[in-house]
Order: structure tokens, then C-alpha cells, then sequence
């Protein structure tokens, strides 16, 4: 005679999963290696975007910054005639441009050379 | 730790009994359960889910499928709640007009409540006993055995309200 418990293992033994059809491992296994390879490509993908969207934004913000500090035009590129009048930081010549009254001394302004 | 090979065998070994337990997380939904236990597999491979020896493999991998199916779900839950009510409404007849065809047990672990379901299943299918089963689901011994005698009740009564106790054994 079977105890209680025996017969419900029976029930559940010969009745769980009964036509379930059960997916073949192999290939599950198999899908877990190309899911893992194909996760792998993405984060590398999303890491160079990144990257390279970080790279161009320095880039683009970073150049208008620096021309911007120095009042829109580039001392050293300056080649107007009155250059000279700035030139010589070394002999301590320079002349104080703070009273510089030329016309193009606006130009000077927020070039950090006072 | 396991090496890739072994793990490989380790998980054949069980993969049948995974795939049902699964079946069983899942309420029955086999797409959501081949789906859960391809995310499990995933999981293994990359390293993310790692056995450290406290319980037996099978428990542990168990415990993983569990709460692996509990987020799939939940996930459902969510996009279900997005549907507006006339989605629902066809969601819910397709579900009833399904209902007649699936099998009598099925059915009755359907009635039965989730964890008196999953307990059940694992004490008479999988054969484990109710300290790993409390291990697997997270639960106190005392909740377990709770979940275990109700489970039977319950189960008891269904097997009796459709009088097919014979048919299924």
C-alpha cells in the first residue's frame, strides 16, 4: 500500500511536463556563447562611440575656448605693424599697453598681457 | 570553481529537470520558460551567476531560475499594465478560451497559489527536501512547511473536485 506522499510523487512524476517538449541543450548552450560574444561587440561598440563623441566635443569646444580667452585673434598670429610694441617680454621692454591709446589697442584688451 | 567543461556536463545533466522547474516558475508559459532558462544559461557562462559551494548545484541552480523567472515576469507585469483595457480585455479571452485544452494537472498547480506550487513541485518532482527547498526560495523553514502541508491540502481537495484522481495516477 502507498503512503500519501508516494502517490502524489507518482501524479507529479508522471504528469509534470507531460507533452511539454523539452529544448535541446546543445543549443541553448550554444546561444549562450554567441549571446556572450554578441554583448561583448556591443559594449566595445558603445565604449568606442563614447570615445569618439567625447574626442569631437573637447575638440569643438575646446578650440573656440582657447580663441575666445584671447580676445578672438591669436597674439602670436598677430601681424599687424604695431606688433612690435609687444614683442620684447625678455628685456623687460614691453610697453604698458594699459595706456596704449592706438587705435588698434582693442584689439589687446583680454589678451592677459598686462 | 567549475571548469567550462564541467559545467557544460553538470548543466546537461539537469537540464531537464531545469527546463520543467522553469515551466513551473513561469506558470506554465513555455516560450517565457525557454526564454528564462536561455537568460539563466547566459548568466552562467558570463559569470555574472556563480555557485560557491553552500548548497548543492541543483539547489542553487534552481534558486537562479526562480528569480530569474520572478524578474521576467515582472517585466511582463509591467508591459501588461501598459496596454490600454481593450488589449486586456482580448488578452484575457484568448487566455479563457485556452483554458479547456491544457491538461488536468497543470490546471490544478494553476489553481494552486504560486508558492504552494513551486514547494509542491519541488518536494514530489524534483525531490528535494523542505531545508533546501527553504534554502532555494529564500524562505524560513516554518514558511516552508506552511506552504508544503496547505499545498497539499489544496492539491488534495482539486484532485478530488474533478474526481480524476485515478486518471492521473
Amino acid at each position: 500500500m502507498k503512503s500519501e506522499n508516494e502517490k502524489l510523487k507518482d501524479i507529479f512524476t508522471n504528469n509534470l511536463g507531460k507533452g511539454v517538449e523539452i529544448p535541446q541543450f546543445e543549443s541553448m548552450w550554444r546561444r549562450a556563447a554567441e549571446l556572450k560574444r554578441a554583448k561583448r561587440i556591443m559594449i566595445w561598440k558603445i565604449a568606442a562611440s563614447i570615445v569618439l563623441i567625447a574626442t569631437i566635443a573637447s575638440l569643438l569646444t575646446l578650440k573656440p575656448a582657447q580663441v575666445r580667452h584671447n580676445g578672438g585673434m591669436q597674439i602670436s598670429s598677430w601681424s599687424e605693424p604695431t606688433r612690435f610694441l609687444v614683442a620684447d617680454h625678455e628685456n623687460n621692454q614691453m610697453t604698458d599697453l594699459v595706456h596704449w591709446t592706438s587705435p588698434t589697442g582693442s584689439l589687446l584688451k583680454e589678451n592677459n598681457l598686462k | 570553481m567549475y571548469a567550462e567543461t564541467e559545467w557544460k556536463n553538470n548543466l546537461q545533466e539537469l537540464h531537464q529537470e531545469s527546463y520543467l522547474w522553469s515551466l513551473t516558475c513561469c506558470h506554465f508559459d513555455e516560450d517565457l520558460a525557454k526564454d528564462v532558462l536561455q537568460i539563466v544559461y547566459l548568466k552562467i557562462y558570463e559569470g555574472k551567476a556563480i555557485f560557491s559551494n553552500k548548497s548543492s548545484l541543483k539547489t542553487w541552480l534552481f534558486s537562479v531560475i526562480r528569480f530569474t523567472s520572478i524578474d521576467a515576469m515582472r517585466k511582463i507585469r509591467k508591459q501588461t499594465l501598459q496596454l490600454n483595457n481593450h488589449h486586456q480585455w482580448i488578452a484575457e479571452t484568448e487566455q479563457f478560451a485556452e483554458s479547456p485544452d491544457k491538461q488536468l494537472f497543470t490546471k490544478i498547480l494553476q489553481t494552486l497559489s504560486g508558492q504552494q506550487r513551486e514547494v509542491l513541485t519541488l518536494a514530489f518532482y524534483h525531490d528535494l527536501t523542505l531545508e533546501e527547498i527553504a534554502a532555494l526560495m529564500k524562505l524560513s523553514i516554518g514558511s516552508v512547511r506552511t506552504h508544503y502541508s496547505r499545498g497539499k491540502d489544496n492539491f488534495k481537495k482539486l484532485l478530488s473536485v474533478y474526481k480524476m484522481n485515478n486518471d492521473l495516477i
